[in-house]
């Protein structure tokens, strides 16, 4: 590991670029070094916030094989200066080792508008760039860093849905938002309701929906209800009336409950329950999910006229951020609805005051 | 027929879940070696990969005496010692450790089917493993019957209902699946009077290997492979699976096998199938299973002399493996001193059918080899014409696509190249992807995606009654023609490439072996 300050930033990257090298350099007597690297991998972080970020890059790089950025702004640096530090983690493979490297890059104010700049000119070529905000960053920064991204994961628990959605606007990277990740065993049980083959025309005749969180800052509706709301939306072709209403072509109206409990020890706005009724001429469909927020396990109740009820639990711990993030980085693309339901919940409760925030919480 | 149901539009963009559903794994042979090395270890990636499911209990039967907290600490050991990620996980370990026991009894005595029954419905209650339960037979063949009739006739087998999300009971073999194409027949029709085959899962643990399903990703998730992947391209195929290892103290058992049976019947006839198959409609089951059962179908089959000319068996002498001397094979413990046993085995075949006639598959395996290396190598033809010919062309190859199994595993692509400078010489260089390089070193174990597959109920990497009996029909005019006609068995040195005579085998048609 090597560290460097500089008020000049092209000096500061040649000092990088040198420690790069020499770290690839052949070591006489030392076991052979082979580069592993399936991303870029640039994490922003705010200064404050730094010593989180370090600690999450550092599980990210034991999973992830990327050339890993940390970026962040230091109010202690003179307004010129970059602070930079350069290492390599190492794992042995059979007779040699296999190595990422890792470049963390301490902003001085005024050089924020570069760094994105020092950053693409430090990326593997060949390989995609994903960018991980962990908050959100100056629009001059996050602008230039995403738009050669190919990926951009976020995390609207932190940076609020319509940031969220205000960068996915502004960029053809594919969105990753954890919250949405967060939401998948919850949208994998409503899907599965309706796999079963006797019950599948009924996922277009939901009638209500109702969604339990705990209580939130100002009353606002929760972000994982509007992301659910906005995916179901987008997926069955609703359109939303109003907080409480939607509507289906087909079908007609939908009517939509966002009901609270108090929060006691659970964060803001988690998600307590989610039922839906679905009514097919005579057949009606009613699923009851519930969900303990600390536990992360899951009770689901099924009924429907003609099978039966079926009930089941599903026990699992909640996803600590390095592994959502891994999940992100490394596994195919294949959410694309992801766009759609971020871009529906947003629009969700219609008429709402779009207020980008940053009311950052803990990660977790 | 297709069905008309429509999809489920809430399913559109929804990862896959790849964990497994409340359930028990019953291991039986849980002393062996298999439990230790492998089963063990793969359940515990599992468990720290989020896998499996809370409440996920591990039952462990065999006849030698243990109590649940000798079976759990010697568990521990053993995902100590054998587990690709290290050191242990005191949390996975303990979560995974909270439904581990042991059930003690012969396999032949209906009360430890009894036990075992009651054990499995104390973990439905206790720990909502929801009456599904997969066994795992980790035995010898001889046992796989036994066990499947005795958890039958306590009820622990019952026929799929065909709910969608009801209990399950799976049975997963070990191989060898029959000893030939009689036995394997006689089986599946013994395992068919107390399962449905869609309860059946025969394992060859080289279909659960990352390298050997990139061969179907290669070939059908990519356009550039795939147009060139037949007749009119490859001028031949080699497969080989090389160990650098004997039979370690396995005298009995391959006195009885060789390595035909132990090793080409399976694995080497599996990555035939996956390379040379059609492109399956979809990636389920049947469809591609469906596939590779016309791959084997349209395998020409060898029988009496053909035998003597496209098949070399081989058999090791003593030599010299990674620096130390090695016994030959007629020296090892309870091996016949005259024992006509083969260690190696190398065959031309040639699949009927419009995309292979008249492309030559050669397959190899071998014992006490001078390295380990497990390989498929399709070779293409040469440029139509020689433009670069005379002494430029001195030393070049065809191109060749190299998918390495196992180790190193990766894949390179070989092809000509200039050598700088003002004349046009030109040298054989390679495109070479390492998975290590590109994914890290710590890629899952075969056994954790079988596993996983086997508790999720996807049937795809595991052998269908009908695969395996091809691969026999295949394999048993070549084993019995060996025996008629009293077909020489070619020695070779340990710590070599094997026998001449399989080198004369491609040097026939003007081609070479690789040396991977």
């Amino acid at each position: 590991l090597t560290s460097h300050e500089s008020g000049k930033l092209s000096e500061a990257l040649s000092h990088v670029e040198h420690e790069l090298a020499a770290i690839w350099a052949p070591d006489e007597g030392g076991p052979p070094k082979a580069r592993v690297c399936t991303a870029n991998l640039v994490v922003v972080a705010s200064g404050s916030r730094r010593a989180g970020a370090v600690a999450l890059v550092d599980q990210l790089q034991t999973a992830d094989v990327a050339r890993t950025f940390l970026v962040s702004l230091d109010p202690k640096l003179p307004p010129w200066a970059m602070s930079t530090e350069v290492s390599a983690r190492c794992q042995k493979d059979g007779e040699g080792l296999l190595c990422s490297e890792r470049i963390d890059l301490s902003l001085g104010a005024a050089t924020v508008p570069r760094a994105a700049s020092v950053v693409s000119s430090l990326c593997v070529a060949e390989v995609p760039t994903v960018v991980l905000l962990l908050e959100a960053a100056p629009a001059i920064l996050t602008a230039a860093l995403i738009r050669d991204a190919a990926r951009l994961v976020v995390d609207s628990d932190i940076i609020g849905l319509d940031a969220v959605t205000a960068l996915a606007r502004g960029t053809h990277a594919h969105i990753v938002d954890l919250a949405w990740e967060r939401l998948l065993p919850i949208r994998n049980q409503i899907a599965a309701c309706f796999d079963d083959e006797r019950l599948r025309a009924s996922v277009t005749a939901i009638r209500k929906l109702t969604i339990t969180t705990t209580t939130t800052e100002g009353g606002a509706p929760a972000p994982h209800a509007r992301l659910l709301v906005g995916w179901l939306a987008s997926r069955l072709g609703w359109r939303l009336v109003s907080e409480t209403s939607a509507f289906d072509p087909l079908h007609g109206a939908i009517e939509i409950e966002l009901a609270w409990v108090l929060r006691g020890e659970h964060r803001p706005g988690a998600l307590v329950s989610v039922e839906l009724e679905a009514l097919l001429g005579d057949a009606s469909v009613h699923l009851a999910i519930s969900c303990d927020p600390a536990s992360g396990t899951l009770h689901v109740v099924r009924s429907a006229e003609g099978v039966g009820v079926e009930t089941s639990t599903l026990t699992g711990a909640p996803q600590p951020a390095s592994e959502l993030v891994d999940r992100a980085v490394a596994e195919p693309l294949r959410d694309a609805a992801t766009r759609q339901a971020l871009f529906a919940a947003a629009g969700y409760p219609p008429g709402q005051v779009v207020v980008p925030h940053a009311s950052a919480s803990t990660i977790h | 027929m297709p069905s008309t149901v429509p999809s489920n539009p809430l399913r559109e963009g929804t990862p896959d879940e790849r964990t497994a559903p409340p359930c028990s794994f019953v291991v039986f042979g849980a002393s062996g070696d298999l439990t230790r090395r492998k089963l063990l270890p793969a359940l515990y990636n599992l468990a720290l990969s989020h896998a499996l499911p809370r409440g996920f209990t591990t039952l462990g039967v065999a006849r030698r005496p243990k109590t649940d907290d000798s079976f759990v600490e010697e568990m521990r050991d053993a995902v100590s010692k054998y587990s690709r990620r290290k050191p242990l996980d005191e949390n996975a370990w303990s979560e995974l450790s909270k439904g581990l026991g042991y059930v003690q009894g012969s396999f032949e005595a209906a009360g430890t089917y009894r036990d075992l029954k009651a054990r499995l419905e104390r973990s439905d209650a206790e720990r909502a493993t929801a009456g599904s339960r997969v066994f795992y037979l980790a035995v010898s063949p001889a046992d796989v019957l036994p066990i499947v009739r005795g958890l039958s006739e306590v009820g622990l087998l019952p026929r799929p209902s065909g709910e969608p999300n009801g209990p399950f009971a799976r049975v997963v073999i070990e191989k060898p699946f029959g000893e030939d194409l009689a036995s394997a027949t006689a089986l599946n029709r013994e395992l068919n009077r107390y399962l449905d085959e869609s309860q059946i899962y025969r394992i060859d643990h080289y279909l659960g290997k990352e390298t050997v399903q990139n061969i179907i990703v290669l070939r059908f998730g990519n356009a550039i492979f795939e147009a060139l992947w037949n007749r009119s391209h490859v001028s031949h195929v080699e497969i080989t699976v090389a160990e650098d290892i004997g039979i370690e103290g396995r005298g009995k058992f391959y006195e009885k096998v060789g390595i035909t049976r132990d090793i080409v019947q399976n694995h080497l006839l599996q990555l035939l199938t996956i390379v040379a198959m059609e492109p399956p409609v979809a990636m389920d089951p049947d469809a591609v299973r469906d596939e590779k059962v016309k791959v084997l179908r349209a395998i020409r089959r060898l029988e009496g002399r053909e035998v003597l000319t496209n098949v070399v068996r081989g058999q090791y002498a003593r030599g010299v493996v990674r620096g130390d001397v090695a016994p030959g094979y007629r020296q090892e413990p309870d091996v016949d001193p005259e024992s006509s046993t083969e260690t190696y085995v190398a065959m031309r075949i040639l699949i009927d059918n419009w995309r292979w006639s008249g492309v030559p598959f050669y397959i190899r395996a071998g014992k006490r080899m001078y390295k380990r290396a497990a390989e498929v190598a399709v070779h293409f033809r040469s440029p139509p014409l020689s433009l670069f010919g005379g002494a430029m062309a001195q030393g070049r190859g065809p191109n060749s696509l190299v998918m390495r199994v196992q180790p190193d595993e990766g894949i390179a692509l070989r092809f000509d190249t200039k050598v700088p400078g003002a004349g046009m010489g030109m040298r054989e260089v390679s495109m070479d992807f390492r998975y290590g390089t590109a994914f890290g070193p710590s890629s899952p174990e075969a056994y954790e995606r079988l596993i996983l597959d086997a508790l999720r109920g996807d049937p795809t990497l595991f052998t269908r009654s009908d695969e395996v009996e091809a691969q026999w029909r295949f394999i048993d005019p070549i084993v019995a023609a060996w025996k008629q006609m009293d077909a020489p068995v070619a020695l070779y040195e340990a710590g070599t490439h094997g026998p001449r005579e399989a080198d004369a085998l491609l040097e026939r048609h003007g081609y070479h072996w690789r040396q991977p």
